[in-house]
């Protein structure tokens, strides 16, 4: 076959990896910013901008779509090309697929800081992002798909099907728990409440791990570890079991809670086995990853590039280890809302994307911009001072998480809580927070060289924007018609039956998940008391999500003796069914607020809210004044009203009309309560809907109880 | 708190089996697709990072 001459763009790839470094910079800083103002909330400056709750969502997005995201745009964009031996699809897309991404990124963090928040984690973006997100994935995928289907190289490398069932899976998860209802343009409600709303989102979040933080990853080890290491993979036969049974089990293993929980014992064992048997694809990947290096260890010991790679490679092995095992009950009774939750991740984003991206970007920096790194022994420094800020991280995090946990459940010997104050168990692992603060330090120190080495590399070095190459065109018919073409082998030459297979098989995951998800919603069992919120109360849940509070507390009282004795009655589904979304939280950073309606007088929560030092000496809570100055803008109550209607929450028919009239009725009774305690405050502030919201929590089925005496 | 709710669903426990089952017929099936795959396609597929004629550097970076 005639030999054709074409190029690689290397523009784009350059784009794609000074966008990573410069997110990841962004990124780690707003990371350092949440950690250090954990213990000293004042570092927010009294900025609503800047608070914890804020400023949390904005460190996740940017690490894991600002900082990951573009290092996966990078590295599919470098080696797609040169495995397919043809250049991407269409240039203009891969421009807009750039830019737009960018302006995703700076959307977001225009929004989040400002509040708008859907509350749903890694999916916070508001709508009309959420938009944006899907148009530019899809002409991510087209450009991918297009390029594949031009590639002169008959047979898709594996590392093509990772990038294949990450275009898939990211888009049916996207969609699915982005389905929401606009009110304003920049406020939505997800069509999804309580127990199903839980469901759909922790679906999307373990996935969005699965198929965003590590599938794509997993698909450039395949591709640049080979490359650092110029040795091809270990076991290529490994690969095509591992790649099959990751994204078919990990689509479903996830929610582990929604399989075993509702199973006879026996199929509970089964379950349990479930889980732990996602270990093995996972760390067929490690594996696979690792014994390329077989043989060639020692030059691990001098290659940076190589180190970085090995250690993001054990850091995955590590992390999808720890996984499944706090996926089981026991172990998940004491990790879950601690800070263990938050040392796994970080072992997976600092370990295995931060250090795979470093590597990645060392290796591919100079050689596209035609030198050599500038300094070999920075980058080694900034491995060794990367691995010091993952240890400084990691370990405070698992000692604090696991301290606290236990705190949560000891007794005395008189049966009663030992630490009933939950600010003790927090104030214990304040050296533990800064630690890790120190940790994230040092970890940005390490990436910030790695920035100054690659400005310095650039500078010394002239970009190949269009990078020559060679090879003969693919003759669609004399290929693989040779006899033993079949299974497999069959599947990697045809890549839309690949995609199709693809789908289907996390697909299938997503049915096994779904149909009892729906089936849930009808099966949830009503409580009679639940009654909706109120137009107030409404008003100062959304406030509750702007602010992030459901960042730092939960509302998920778990069936443990020392949960019920310290927050009250444990939680029941039917509570949740008119919570659009969902805030059972993930983390107690604070304690959990489930039921704390009416545990405390309004004015509690006025000081509270205007200086929570006041009411609890110690708490590291940052203050929130201009909840005192702003007011509710009550014109847009009755639109939330309508839009709750009409996602099936039993308000009267006509009822938005009236729902200013009932709120300003129940804000005047929260003054006038206010004042007997000598507090002023204008009705429409903000602090009187919040106070609202607070006090109805968990009060619904207080008034079941005293109703139905005698029963549980 | 599933387990309360899901207990309701009638049949639900059918699901998850249904998963497992499809889960090992298609690995078993698989792994013997794997294993007996022709050695040299197998070597050819490893190598193709490998094999695409850079005209940059391939040489590794070392800290002599």
């Amino acid at each position: 076959m005639a030999v054709e001459t074409f190029s690689y763009d290397n523009r784009i790839v350059r784009n794609f990896a000074f966008a990573t470094l410069l997110w990841g910079i962004v990124g780690m800083l707003v990371g350092l910013i949440a950690a250090f103002e954990i213990f000293e909330p004042s570092v927010n400056m009294g900025i609503q901008y800047l608070t914890f709750g804020r400023i949390r969502p904005l460190h996740t997005n940017a690490a894991i779509f600002a900082f990951v995201g573009n290092g996966i745009f990078m590295g599919v964009y470098y080696s797609l090309q040169r495995l397919c031996k043809a250049r991407m699809f269409s240039d203009l897309l891969s421009k807009i697929h750039f830019w737009g991404w960018q302006t995703i990124i700076v959307l977001a963090a225009i929004t989040l800081p400002m509040g708008m928040s859907s509350a749903k984690e890694y999916a916070e973006l508001e709508w009309p992002v959420d938009i944006l997100i899907a148009i530019i994935w899809i002409i991510f995928g087209i450009n991918m798909l297009g390029t594949i289907l031009k590639r002169r190289e008959r047979h898709m490398y594996v590392a093509i099907w990772f990038y294949i069932a990450t275009f898939l899976t990211v888009a049916m998860l996207h969609v699915v728990n982005s389905l929401e209802l606009p009110v304003t343009l920049f406020k939505s409600y997800p069509i999804y409440a309580g127990v199903q709303d839980a469901l759909v989102q922790w679906w999307y979040g373990h996935n969005a791990v699965a198929f965003f933080l590590t599938t794509p990853y997993l698909g450039l080890m395949y591709y640049f570890l080979p490359k650092a290491a110029n040795r091809p993979v270990f076991s290529y036969r490994l690969s095509i079991i591992h790649f099959w049974a990751l994204i078919f089990l990990y689509i479903w293993a996830g929610p582990h809670h929604l399989l075993y929980n509702a199973l006879p014992d026996w199929a509970q064992s089964l379950g349990m086995v479930f889980s732990l048997m996602l270990i093995a694809p996972s760390w067929g990947g490690m594996l696979n990853g690792l014994l390329t290096l077989r043989g060639a260890w020692d030059r691990v010991r001098q290659d940076p590039i190589l180190k970085f790679m090995v250690v993001a490679v054990t850091a995955y092995g590590m992390a999808t280890f720890e996984g499944p095992m706090m996926s089981i009950k026991s172990v998940n009774a004491l990790s879950h809302f601690t800070d263990w939750t938050i040392a796994h991740v970080h072992i997976g984003a600092l370990g295995w994307n931060g250090f795979l991206t470093f590597g990645v970007v060392y290796w591919l920096i100079p050689r596209i911009f035609n030198t050599k790194l500038h300094s070999v022994k920075l980058a080694n420094f900034h491995f060794w001072i990367g691995t010091l800020g993952i240890i400084f991280y990691a370990i405070p995090m698992y000692w604090a998480g696991i301290t606290q946990g236990l705190m949560w459940k000891q007794f005395n010997a008189d049966g009663y809580l030992q630490y009933p104050i939950f600010l003790e168990t927090v104030l214990q692992i304040i050296p533990m927070y800064m630690l890790r603060a120190f940790g994230g330090v040092l970890y940005l120190t390490g990436a910030l060289t790695g920035v100054y080495n690659v400005i310095k590399t650039v500078r010394s070095g002239k970009l190949i924007a269009n990078e020559p190459a060679q090879a003969p065109a693919l003759d669609l018919k004399t290929a693989d018609t040779a006899k033993n073409v079949y299974g497999h082998r069959w599947l990697e030459s045809r890549p839309v039956q690949f995609s199709v297979l693809a789908f289907i098989a996390v697909a299938i995951g997503g049915v096994v998940e779904f149909v009892p998800t729906f089936l849930v919603q009808s099966n949830v069992p009503t409580i009679s008391s639940v009654k909706p919120y109120t137009p107030l109360e409404l008003e100062g849940r959304d406030i509750y999500v702007r602010e992030g509070c459901n960042t730092c507390h939960s509302q998920q009282i778990r069936p443990f003796r020392s949960e019920t004795e310290r927050y009250g009655e444990y939680s029941k589904p039917g509570e949740f069914v008119y919570d659009h979304p969902f805030l059972w939280g993930s983390k107690r950073i604070g304690p959990d607020l489930q039921r704390i309606g009416k545990k405390y007088p309004d004015a509690w929560h006025y000081n509270h809210m205007k200086d929570p030092r006041s009411m609890s000496p110690g708490s590291i809570m940052p203050r929130y004044p201009w909840l005192f100055e702003q007011t509710v803008d009550t014109t847009v109550t009755p639109k939330k009203i309508a839009a709750m209607q009409t996602l099936g929450v039993p308000y009267p028919t006509g009822y938005d009309r009236v729902a200013v009239k009932d709120y300003l009725t129940q804000a005047k009774q929260i003054k006038e309560d206010l004042s007997t305690s000598n507090i002023q405050v204008d009705e429409n502030k903000e602090i009187v809907a919040l106070i609202a919201y607070l006090q109805r929590l968990g009060t619904d089925i207080k008034m079941d109880r005293t109703a139905r005496a005698g029963t549980q | 708190m599933y387990k309360a709710i899901l207990q309701n669903v009638s049949g639900i426990e059918i699901l998850p089996i249904i998963g497992l089952a499809i889960f090992f017929s298609l690995f078993t099936a698989i792994t013997i697709w794997v294993v007996r795959l022709d050695k040299k396609e197998v070597n050819r597929m490893a190598n193709i990072p490998l094999d695409d004629n850079e005209l940059i550097n391939n040489g590794d970076v070392s800290d002599g």
